[in-house]
């Protein structure tokens, strides 16, 4: 085993590994690519083994023509990750047991590194770094590769039954590897995918804990847990499990997204608030994150409506509609949910929010329409509707108000062609459509109710 | 972050915007020899620490072979800790890069606090040992 070797052993031993292997170097500074160069030379890495690349797109390029065995990159490459590049080494380079991927980078922020440490990058050096701790990172990196300790050889080898088929086989196999190592918390993972093949959901979930008892950060197992408890819809499991590997990686946008989605799911609709709080003091805001926390407040707004704190329901609207900033499908969910409760002054006030050149847009007219539906003569209501048909515009919800209204004025001889033009654009609301045929509209819950008071000006505090 | 507390986790430590943050590094350098200083908004990196001396990519003209240069460095970790290091140096070696307008020089310090020095390469050290350990704890090798 490789870390039974002396230094100059390992030495050896790295420069027989990094013989002959294309080496991609990526970094934006120059004089970073010299320093790793020179560094790797001193190794035993020959000039001509390099390819040095200034950008994302060059690097890119070098792995898809070179397949690099070595890729050593800055986490920043200008507006790309350079741990992105990963992804790309892994589907072009054949030989990728035995292949490296380094980030060395002056990004030193828990974000970055808990993210590499997902994607299982093999080391990750932090700028600036001193020769020996660079050496000694990517010798070790290297020589896991080349020489690993048993207990990797035999978790690679059920990995390999695993993805066979052969379940008890690979179960067997990973059993025995959680006796070669001291802390096994791999080892138990697969063996918690073994039996997640075997459809021992219970079993699983106890060896993912197992593997967690000997490291309380286990990537692998924390996310095995939560897929096994959101698989069992044991959401307030899910929802612990979740917000521990949020708390200790904290980069994945579409992980925060599960935690968004279970704290609605659990109803701990005070977290969301928070969640919003944290989320305004972070810089790098995705679009992603944008439009689930901002979905997650406009659920959490609904929930309030419901529970008559309609002040603060109106509070989490305000911050998801400036959080929107303009994303009309956002905007349009907060007008629906008002219109529920029949709070169509409030909800007028979200339609000012559109943008001025989405106004001419279906989401516009069709919150317009929806909002005259509350407040407006049914006649003007059925001829505002016809027009924005006339103008092509067509949604499901113009339709459906169009189609009651037009029962309710007894218009039998239009209903008829305006459900069948309605199923033709939109056939999966079929039933909805036959519905407001036949349904008189339901009184909207009242705005006391949703305890919101009626008169403009600041809402008043609804007691809680 | 000390991943042995099992506590549960509250909703306001789910996100730190600490963890988002990265060390930041302030770094002055003039040359004492032509007596300029390298601008304040210019392109300057700290790429290694040597025992006795740093590599840096400075502007290509700063400075040349056998100058001297007074820097100072400042660095800040995302809990606001900070460690700075102040020392005159001579340019053992400068290359200018061919496609960059960069030149990478080669320090030796002069006059220096020892024990400044290895307190400020401290600061670096230890995150990287965490990086470490915390690569350690999440893959389990």
């Amino acid at each position: 085993m490789a870390e039974k070797l002396d230094p100059k052993a390992q030495a050896k031993a790295f420069e027989k590994y990094i013989a002959g292997k294309k080496i991609l170097i990526a970094d934006p500074s120059g004089a970073s690519r010299a320093s790793i160069a020179n560094i790797l030379a001193s190794m035993g890495a020959k000039t001509v083994q390099f390819t040095l690349a200034s950008s994302y797109l060059e690097a890119e390029d070098a792995i898809e023509r070179l397949q690099p065995g070595v890729v050593i990159a800055d986490y920043d490459l200008g507006k790309r990750c350079g741990l992105d590049l990963l992804q790309k080494q892994r589907l072009h380079n054949k030989s990728l047991a035995q292949s490296l991927f380094v980030l060395v980078t002056g990004n030193t922020s828990q974000s970055a590194v808990a993210k590499a440490a997902e994607e299982d990058v093999d080391t990750y050096i932090i700028k600036p770094f001193t020769a020996g701790v660079f050496r000694a990172s990517v010798m070790k990196a290297a020589l896991m590769k080349t020489d690993p300790p048993e207990y990797l050889k035999i978790l690679d080898r059920g990995k390999e039954e695993l993805i066979a088929g052969k379940a008890q086989e690979a179960l067997r196999t990973f059993e025995y590897a959680t006796t070669l190592d001291a802390a096994p918390s791999l080892g138990h993972f697969y063996s918690g995918q073994a039996h997640n093949l075997l459809k021992a959901t219970e079993v699983e979930e106890g060896s993912y804990n197992k593997g967690l008892e000997y490291n309380k950060i286990h990537y692998k197992c924390l996310v095995g847990l939560y897929e096994n408890f959101a698989a069992r819809k044991r959401h307030h499991e899910a929802y612990a499990v979740i917000k521990k590997v949020s708390h200790y990686f904290p980069a994945n946008p579409q992980r925060l997204t599960a935690v968004l989605r279970l704290a609605i799911v659990t109803q701990s609709y005070e977290d969301v608030e928070r969640y919003y709080r944290i989320f305004t003091s972070i810089d790098d805001r995705n679009e992603e994150m944008i439009k689930y926390i901002c979905a997650a407040l406009v659920v959490c707004g609904k929930y309030y409506l419901q529970q008559n704190f309609g002040s603060r329901a109106l509070e989490l609207f305000q911050k998801a509609a400036i959080t929107a900033s303009g994303r009309t499908r956002i905007l349009r969910e907060i007008i629906t949910s008002l219109l529920d409760f029949g709070l169509a002054k409030q909800a007028d006030e979200f339609l000012r929010r559109f943008p001025p050149e989405s106004q001419k847009g279906v989401d516009y007219q069709a919150m317009s329409l929806l909002i005259m539906d509350q407040t407006s003569p049914r006649t003007l209501v059925i001829e505002k509707g016809r027009e924005l048909l006339s103008q092509n515009l067509r949604d499901p919800i113009i339709y459906r108000v169009l189609i009651r209204r037009s029962a309710e004025h007894g218009l039998t001889h239009a209903l008829e062609d305006l459900i069948n033009e309605a199923r033709k654009h939109f056939p999966d609301q079929s039933a909805i459509f036959e519905k407001a045929a036949k349904t008189p509209k339901a009184a909207p819950a009242s705005s006391s109710a949703a305890g919101v008071p009626s008169s403009t000006g600041t809402p008043s505090q609804a007691k809680k | 972050m000390n991943p042995d507390h099992d506590t549960p986790v509250d909703s306001d430590e789910l996100i730190r915007v600490s963890d988002f943050e990265s060390m930041k590094i302030r770094i002055e350098v003039k040359n004492t020899t032509t007596r300029t200083e390298v601008p304040k908004n210019a392109a300057v990196e700290l790429l290694e620490i040597h025992d006795r001396g740093v590599v840096l990519a400075l502007p290509a003209q700063s400075c040349a072979h056998g100058h001297n240069l007074m820097i100072s460095f400042q660095a800040t970790t995302p809990q606001k800790k900070e460690f700075s290091f102040v020392s005159t140096a001579k340019v053992e070696l400068a290359e200018k890069l061919d496609d960059d307008d960069q030149l990478r020089i080669t320090l030796s310090f002069l006059q220096y606090d020892e024990a400044g020095w290895r307190r400020f390469c401290d600061g670096f050290n230890s995150r990287q040992a965490e990086i470490e350990e915390f690569f350690k704890a999440a893959r389990g090798f």
